[in-house]
């Protein structure tokens, strides 16, 4: 998975909230603040080659409520595409986050 | 002959104990530029976020999974694809196990499709996963 490495911005200390976490542009503000893994779909299209120039391009491409056994939680999904210079698909990642 | 051949359906895949400490979980975290502090501040992830202690990070496990799968088919095949949800929280000084199974395999395509998941002492699966493998003629 160290692809997920790859394009994870290294922010300024000051760009982290309170509990440690980048601050995600992508993301708007949420009425729920507590976050928590909900898990990773990662599809392999093709292999990385020594020279490859890769792009990602990540999506916001969910969001929805849940009823949780200690109260309201709420999901995000973002798909990040890892892509060559050219266009050709070499990762495709699904992150689900949780926030409680 | 090819190693899918040798695949059956119900085929367990090698199960692996994990017992990490707050070493690999920092090395890990910081591997990512993950500064969650429910992963490393005690006092924070026990007083101001209510868990038990520290919080094991989600995708390790699932890292933990991957390497399940890619352990397993050694060199005979590569992994397309695997999905896993982060059911339930596991914290350091908890015993966790990886494993699988095989449930479907499709001769023409050469591909697998494997249940996977990572357990607590309880026994409770608290990742249920899934991943695909092809396997390689050479």
């Amino acid at each position: 998975m160290f692809h997920l490495a790859l394009f994870w911005d290294v922010v300024e200390l000051d760009q982290l909230t309170p509990d440690g976490l980048s601050i995600d542009a992508l993301l708007p503000k949420f009425p729920l603040e507590r976050a928590m893994a909900g898990g990773l779909k990662i599809e392999y299209h093709k292999p990385i080659l020594a020279g490859d120039v890769l792009v990602a391009t990540r999506t916001l491409t969910d969001i929805y409520e849940k009823q949780g056994s200690q109260g309201p939680l709420i999901f995000y999904e973002v798909v990040m595409k890892v892509e060559t210079e050219s266009g050709d698909p070499v990762v495709t990642e699904t992150a689900t986050r949780i926030l409680r | 002959m090819t190693r899918i051949k040798n695949i059956n359906v119900g085929d367990a895949l090698p199960e692996r104990a994990f017992k990490p400490d707050t070493a690999q979980l920092f090395l890990y975290d910081a591997a990512l530029w993950n500064a969650h502090r429910i992963h490393f501040d005690y006092p924070y992830a026990t007083e101001v976020e209510g868990y038990p202690g520290l919080v094991i990070a989600g995708p390790l496990m699932g890292d933990w999974l991957t390497q399940c799968v890619v352990d397993w088919l050694g060199g005979d095949g590569k992994l397309v694809s695997i999905d896993y949800s982060n059911r339930q929280a596991a914290f350091i000084g908890e015993v966790l196990r990886t494993g699988g199974s095989v449930i479907a395999v499709d001769p023409d395509t050469r591909e697998a499709q494997l249940e996977l998941f990572v357990k607590n002492e309880a026994n409770d699966v608290i990742i249920p996963g899934a991943a695909v493998v092809n396997f390689t003629t050479d």
